[in-house]
Order: C-alpha cells, then sequence, then structure tokens
C-alpha cells in the first residue's frame, strides 16, 4: 500500500499480536495532524526534531472522514505498513518493557501508540528513543510522526468495550479533574514500576497528563485492558499498604506470614489440610479487613463491569500475593510432610505403577476417545510446571483449566470417531490417563493447595468443577485397588473424603464481601458463643479426634456418620464380593475393573431388592422433612 | 430479577458412556437463546440460564462419570447440588436398576432437599424398549421424582426436565442465598435430622 491509500480507510483496527489489546486513534487527530504518519514508508528514520516540530506546527491538513467518524473510532491500518503487524506488535510490547532497547529497532513501521509532546525538542527526541518513536515513520522528508501538542489523550483506547470519553478541542484539552483520578493512581504506579525517565514538566498539568497517559498507554501495552489497569491499582495498593508502617493490615499480614511459617511442619501440631484450613481462615480474615478499607472500596466500587464473585476473586490474587508468595513454599513443605506421613504419597506412587500401563478404555473411558499425543503431553508437562510456581490459587486454577481444555482438544481431535460430545464419563478416564504420565505428587501438592486455599466461593463453577475432577481423579489413583469394587472404601479413603465433605461445608457461612461484613473472627465468637476465635481454635484441636470448636464438632459427626453409614454398606457388601471377586478373579487378574463391575451389577440388584424397602422409608423420611 | 445459580449434579447410571447423557446436556445448551453463553472448555461442565417465571435460574451442569469403578467419587460433585439428573437408559433394564442405587445413595448422602430427576433416555427407541413408561413413572412417583422420557436425539422432552427442575426449586431459597451456599447452609442443618432417621 503507498502512503495515499490510506486517506480512503477510514477505519482500521490495530491489534497488538501479543495480547489483543485495541488501539484506536482519534479521528480529531488525525484531522489535526494528518493520517500519513500512521501509514507512510521507512526511509527516513533520522529526522531532526526541528523538522517535527515544523511539521508538527504546519500540517493541519483537513480529514475528510473525521466530521463523520468523530464518534467512532479510527484505528490504524496495519497493513499500510510494510513491516507485519506482528512485527509492530511485538515491537510495541517490547518498547514497554524495555524502553531503550527498542531505539535501536529499524523501522517496524507501524502505529504510533505512544506519542509524548513534548515541547522541547530535545524532549521530543529522549522521548521518542525511549518510546520507539524512531520505528514509526515519517511520509514526507522531514515528516517524522509529530508528537502530539499538549493533547495526548487524543489517542483514545478501547478497553474491553469501554470508551474512553473522546478528545475535547484543543481548547479544551485539559479535562477535568475527575477524569484525571481516573487515570492517576495507576499511571504513577506504572511510573514507578517502569521506571522510565521523566524529564520535569515545564507546564505541569499538560506535562503530568502527557506523562500520566503514555503510562497509562505502556501500561495497556502490555495488558489486556481496563480491567488489567484496575487489577493492577488493585494489587498495588494492596501491596502498598501491606508494607504500610503501623498500618493494621500491615500488621495482620505481618502476623499471618510469621505465625504460618511456625507451623505446619510439626507432627504434634495441626497439619495437612486442617493447617490450610486455617490458613484459609485467616486469609479471609485478612480479606475482610482489606475491605473494611476505604481506599479499597474506592477502587473496586470503579469496576463496574465485574459480578460480585469476580470481584471477589480480583481482591483474592492481589491478597495473595502479600500473604501467600513469602510462604507457599513452606505450604508446600507442610503438604508434603503430611501426606509423607499419612502415606499417601507412598499409596499414590504405588499405585501408579500398577496404573501406568492402562489405556484409557482400561481405566474407564470409552473405546473411541482420543488421547493427548506426545507433543500435547509434553505441553501439559510443562503447564503442570507452570502451575507449581504459582503461588496463587486462582492462578493455578486458571492453569489448570488450559490443560483440560488441551485434554478435551485431543479427546475429539484424536478420536475415531469425529464429532462425539465427550462428557464427564470420557474426560476422567483421560485425565487419569494424563495424570499417570505425570508428576503426580507435585500435582497432589497442588491440588491440596488450590482446595484448600481457593475462596470456597470460587468452587461453584467451571475451576470448581475441574478442581474438583482433579481431586478425584487423583484419588481415584491413590484409593484404586485392583481386585476390589472401587465402591468399597478404605479407612484412609474415607477420611480422605470426609475431609473433602468438611472442606465444602466448612467455609459456607463465611461472610461474601458485599454480605456480612464481619470478620470469621468476630462471626465465630459471635455466633457460637466460642470464645477461641479459627487461629486460636487451631491449638485445641490439636489433641486430635476431640475438637472443641462447634463447627469442627459438628462436622465430625457428619464424618462419624456417614463413615457409619459407609461401614455399613461395606459389610453388606463384603459377602458378595468376597464371592463375586474371588470367582470373577480369573478374568479380572488384568485389573480391569470393567469386568469387576460386571459382578457388582448383580450385587447392586440384589442389594437393591434389599433395600428398597428402606429406600421408600428414607424418601417418605425426606418428604416429611420437606414439609 | 435475581440471578440463582443451581448446581445440577448429572450422572447416567450405567457405562454406556457418552449417548444418553451428554447429549442431553448437549441438547439442553445448544439451542440457547443466549449466543454469548459461555464458551466452556468441555462437554463435562456446562451453564445455561433460563428464566422461570421472574427469576433467572443458572444450572451450573457438573457432569459425572457414571462407571460403577467411579462411583465413590460422586459425593464430590453432589455436595451442594440443588438438584440431580439421573439418566438411564429405556432400552437397558440393568441401567433401571443402577438408578435405583444412585437414587438411594443421593437419598442417604446427598444434599437433604434434592430435587431428583429421572430421565428415561432413548425413547425414540421404542422398540427397544425393556423398561415400561409405567414402571419408571411409578417408581418416581414413589420417590417423589420428576420424571420424563427424554430422546436427546430428537430434542424430545430434553427442555421440559430442566424446567421442572426449575419449578421445584424453592423460589426463596434458605437463608436468601443467591448461589449454591444457600443449599449448603441447609444441608448441614437436615443432614442432622437425618441422624434420627
Amino acid at each position: 500500500m503507498t502512503h495515499n491509500e490510506p486517506r480512503t480507510v477510514m477505519c482500521s483496527i490495530q491489534l497488538t499480536s501479543t495480547n489483543g489489546a485495541l488501539c484506536i486513534i482519534n479521528p480529531l487527530y488525525l484531522r489535526e495532524h494528518g493520517d500519513d504518519w500512521l501509514t507512510s514508508g521507512s526511509q527516513f528514520n533520522t529526522q531532526t526534531t526541528k523538522h517535527r516540530q515544523q511539521r508538527r506546527l504546519s500540517t493541519t491538513r483537513k480529514w475528510e472522514g473525521a466530521g463523520v467518524l468523530s464518534k467512532r473510532a479510527i484505528s490504524l491500518d496495519q497493513e499500510s505498513s510494510t513491516a507485519t503487524s506482528e512485527n509492530s506488535g511485538l515491537v510495541r510490547a517490547r518498547s514497554a518493557d524495555s524502553p531503550p532497547a527498542s531505539s535501536a529497532v529499524t523501522s517496524p513501521e507501524g502505529v504510533v501508540l505512544r506519542r509524548p509532546s513534548r515541547d522541547s525538542g530535545f524532549c521530543s527526541m529522549y522521548r521518542a528513543s525511549t518510546e520507539s518513536l524512531p520505528p514509526f515513520t515519517p511520509s514526507t522528508p522531514g515528516g517524522l510522526p509529530s508528537p502530539v501538542p499538549q493533547s495526548p489523550h487524543r489517542v483514545s483506547w478501547i478497553e474491553d468495550g469501554v470508551w474512553l470519553p473522546p478528545p475535547r478541542p484543543s481548547s479544551l484539552l485539559q479535562p477535568p479533574l475527575a477524569e484525571l483520578d481516573s487515570l492517576s493512581i495507576s499511571s504513577i504506579e506504572e511510573e514507578q514500576e517502569t521506571q522510565t525517565p521523566s524529564p520535569t514538566p515545564q507546564h505541569p498539568t499538560a506535562h503530568r497528563l502527557a506523562d500520566k497517559v503514555m503510562h497509562r498507554l505502556s501500561a495497556v501495552g502490555q495488558a489486556l485492558g481496563g480491567l488489567v489497569c484496575q487489577k493492577k491499582k488493585l494489587i498495588n495498593r494492596v501491596q502498598e499498604m501491606s508494607e504500610r508502617k503501623g498500618g493494621t493490615f500491615a500488621e495482620h499480614v505481618k502476623g499471618f506470614v510469621e505465625t504460618t511459617m511456625k507451623k505446619g511442619t510439626d507432627p504434634d501440631g495441626v497439619t495437612g489440610s486442617e493447617f490450610l484450613q486455617e490458613v484459609r481462615s485467616s486469609l479471609t480474615s485478612l480479606r475482610e479487613t482489606l475491605l473494611d478499607y476505604p481506599e479499597i472500596q474506592i477502587i473496586l466500587d470503579s469496576i463496574t463491569d465485574l459480578n460480585d464473585s469476580e470481584i471477589d476473586s480480583l481482591v483474592e490474587i492481589a491478597l495473595h500475593k502479600v500473604t501467600l508468595k513469602p510462604i507457599s513454599a513452606h505450604l508446600y513443605s507442610c503438604i508434603h510432610f503430611s501426606h509423607t506421613n499419612d502415606g499417601g504419597f507412598q499409596r499414590l506412587q504405588s499405585n501408579l505403577h500398577l496404573l501406568e500401563e492402562n489405556e484409557v478404555h482400561q481405566l474407564g473411558g470409552s473405546s473411541g476417545v482420543g488421547v493427548p499425543d506426545s507433543d500435547s503431553l509434553e505441553k501439559i508437562q510443562q503447564r503442570w510446571t507452570s502451575m507449581h510456581e504459582a503461588y496463587s490459587p486462582n492462578k493455578k486454577v486458571q492453569i489448570l483449566l488450559k490443560v483440560c481444555k488441551t485434554i478435551y482438544h485431543s479427546m475429539s481431535s484424536n478420536s475415531a470417531s469425529s464429532g462425539t460430545v465427550f462428557g464427564a464419563d470420557d474426560f476422567l478416564p483421560c485425565l487419569t490417563w494424563v495424570l499417570l504420565r505425570s508428576d503426580v505428587t507435585t500435582l497432589q501438592l497442588d491440588t491440596d493447595y488450590m482446595m484448600e486455599l481457593l475462596d470456597p466461593t470460587q468452587l461453584q463453577g467451571e475451576g470448581g468443577y475441574y478442581l474438583t475432577t482433579l481431586y478425584a481423579s487423583l484419588y481415584y489413583i491413590s484409593s484404586f485397588r485392583p481386585r476390589l469394587a472401587a465402591r468399597q472404601l478404605s479407612v484412609e479413603a474415607q477420611h480422605s473424603l470426609n475431609q473433602w465433605h468438611r472442606r465444602r461445608t466448612l467455609h459456607c457461612n463465611q461472610s461474601r464481601r458485599s454480605k456480612h461484613r464481619r470478620t470469621i473472627r468476630r462471626q465465630t465468637v459471635h455466633d457460637r458463643g466460642a470464645p477461641n476465635s479459627e487461629t486460636e481454635g487451631v491449638i485445641e484441636e490439636q489433641s486430635g479426634k476431640g475438637n472443641d470448636s462447634d463447627d469442627v464438632k459438628e462436622s465430625q459427626q457428619q464424618q462419624q456418620q456417614q463413615q457409619q453409614q459407609m461401614e455399613s454398606k461395606a459389610e453388606k457388601l463384603d459377602p458378595h464380593n468376597e464371592d463375586t471377586a474371588g470367582g470373577g478373579e480369573g478374568q479380572s487378574q488384568t485389573s480391569t475393573p470393567d469386568q469387576d463391575s460386571k459382578p457388582l451389577m448383580q450385587q447392586e440388584v440384589i442389594l437393591n431388592r434389599q433395600e428398597s424397602k428402606q429406600t421408600l422409608c428414607s424418601a417418605g423420611d425426606e418428604a416429611c422433612g420437606e414439609l | 430479577m435475581f440471578l440463582k445459580n443451581l448446581d445440577i449434579f448429572l450422572i447416567l447410571s450405567l457405562q454406556d458412556t457418552g449417548v444418553g447423557k451428554s447429549s442431553i446436556v448437549w441438547r439442553f445448551v445448544e439451542d440457547s437463546f443466549d449466543p454469548n453463553i459461555n464458551p466452556t472448555i468441555g462437554a463435562s461442565f456446562m451453564t445455561k440460564t433460563v428464566q422461570y417465571q421472574n427469576e433467572l435460574h443458572k444450572f451450573l451442569i457438573w457432569d459425572t462419570a457414571g462407571q460403577e469403578r467411579f462411583r465413590a467419587l460422586a459425593p464430590m460433585y453432589y455436595r451442594g447440588s440443588a438438584a440431580a439428573i439421573i439418566v438411564y437408559d429405556i432400552t437397558k433394564e440393568e441401567s433401571f436398576q443402577t438408578l435405583k442405587n444412585w437414587v438411594k445413595e443421593l437419598r442417604q448422602h446427598g444434599p437433604p432437599n434434592i430435587v431428583v430427576a429421572i430421565a428415561g433416555n432413548k425413547c425414540d427407541l421404542s422398540d427397544a424398549r425393556e423398561v415400561l413408561e409405567k414402571d419408571a413413572k411409578d417408581y418416581a412417583d414413589s420417590i417423589h421424582a420428576i420424571f420424563v422420557e427424554t430422546s436427546a436425539k430428537n430434542a424430545i422432552n430434553i427442555n421440559e426436565v430442566f424446567i421442572e427442575i426449575s419449578k421445584r426449586i424453592p423460589v426463596a431459597d434458605a437463608a436468601g442465598g443467591t448461589s449454591g451456599k444457600g443449599f449448603k447452609l441447609g444441608r448441614q442443618a437436615s443432614e442432622s435430622r437425618r441422624t434420627c432417621c
């Protein structure tokens, strides 16, 4: 394309190749300054600043489309440049990270995303080099893209579909304070983070604004959109609060980290999932403390396009950085310690050897289902590694979802019959197949970590589902008994299950952001009249089974009750089991429980007859209960 | 109008995979009026929001592996669920028997007020029928379950199952919980009740 053509291009969209951020150049800018800087060839890299200034002052060319499209965005025509969009996107992304380096890049012409306004030529030049202006090339000699004079926010952005306010005429360039404010915090923080040298502004407001916008833009350059800015703002603020000297929140965080680091590995103390549940309770308290701060409320209130659950998740992620990051290694070793002690890892490992040769249909999948090929498997392994490296349970879940997606993709793309819809019946065996080829020990660590530390309200959705499936799959491996029916649970397995029950019920009455604002600590005292808070309660819980706090008692009761029920069921099953398992031993020697389930079926029928009365009875009870 | 999340626990009562259960969910979700229905990773977890009277019910459908060997894992899935759909195959008598065991298990270990729906799938194959509609209906009535014969293939009665579930979900749920939380709270209460049974 020549540089003339783009004039007929009214609207074009630049997607950065790395992250899909959308850049919109406002038509008014083009009306003022022409559009050829966007699109022209790149023969002239070295222009004097004088030229630029001249051009800037002289080119106020009319742009025909501006009137029509003044409300609409003119985005940049990436095709107009000779370089690929990828190229320009890359440069842009890189320039955001390491500004000076980009000056070396020669003419990957694309779009000027950051156009600082500088009155002095030196500044302009300086900026240009730090913000990778030179690559973007002029159309005419002496026509380097001119910095936007005093109107940096003429480059507007769409972020998550939200429009920034349209630019004003130059006489009204200074936006109202509110507008400035919405930019201020994140841009300042960006500034701190990126350490971009910014010359002392001569005209504070205009320059300040220029800087802000520029930083904001550079932030967006690496980010996904407005949400990320808000998120970053929140994370930075929480970080800052946790370091604030003498602040309540900072003290709490410090106390939390210190206490947690001391606990968890003492065999006489509280260990394993109970320890993690304590950590979770503390996290919830900390979150409540955090939410009591007006400064946090203000940030959260400014996020309008997210629902409560998503906002909760944002707060959680921010909190994880200051709380879990320093202690995650310790938590891993605690989980490791506990599983080594209870033999969980050993079971997992030995059953792994038992099962690892099994193909997916031997694990229960239908025969047509595909499994990941070696490339996908390699990719999955890498994801597992990064999942382990992530300290935030939310982040881990996101990675888990990616893995599940890869598995699902392999299931259908490598399947014998195309177009089949695969549900859990096939996904669970496939996931198990993958796990058998992975580092199950580390995965167990991560699963426990996520399971216990994820905000319980986040266990509802897709993440919760696949996490449950991961947990279930690991559980299936570790409790696998070649000859016994899967239904008969070992004592340890029952215990593990009960832990699961407890976990999912323990936190269910914990407060949500918008509802009860009491902290767990307060809630405990208030609701139960028990003097021990969660953290103190821990110590008392350590006496083993005899737990003091009411809720633990309650769940203990549930456990016992369920255990009894399960045991009684197991007893009933036992004689049949011996019969059928003994009889079927010959066939099921290869330990494909496909066959195990056959005798079980008959058993079920028998059992069913025996217990049909009972069912009716309990159904009746249910009905009574409902009344 | 408020949004209520319903955890729907979905199980197939036999290990003939793929055909019945997933197709029912797929059918239910695919003709969604909402084109922006959240893209999900796979067919084992899906969501769909339906309007029921002046409420929006968001179904979070947790598919559960139905194979016998995975039976022990089921509690992890049906915990906190408001409803369960148990699917059997009308052309296989044994699937109906297995279904009864699922019902029993749910009654014993599942959330107390869980709404149970029984779906006899493949009603398009009436020639090969092994389970009489009347028998199944009687059984369903005896346990106060929803009963529908469906055909995922011909999209018969698929939406009806979910509509019936919506009808049975208590309107103002216990403790005013807008998510599964409310159900969980309720469950704790009645688990102690179950001890006296």
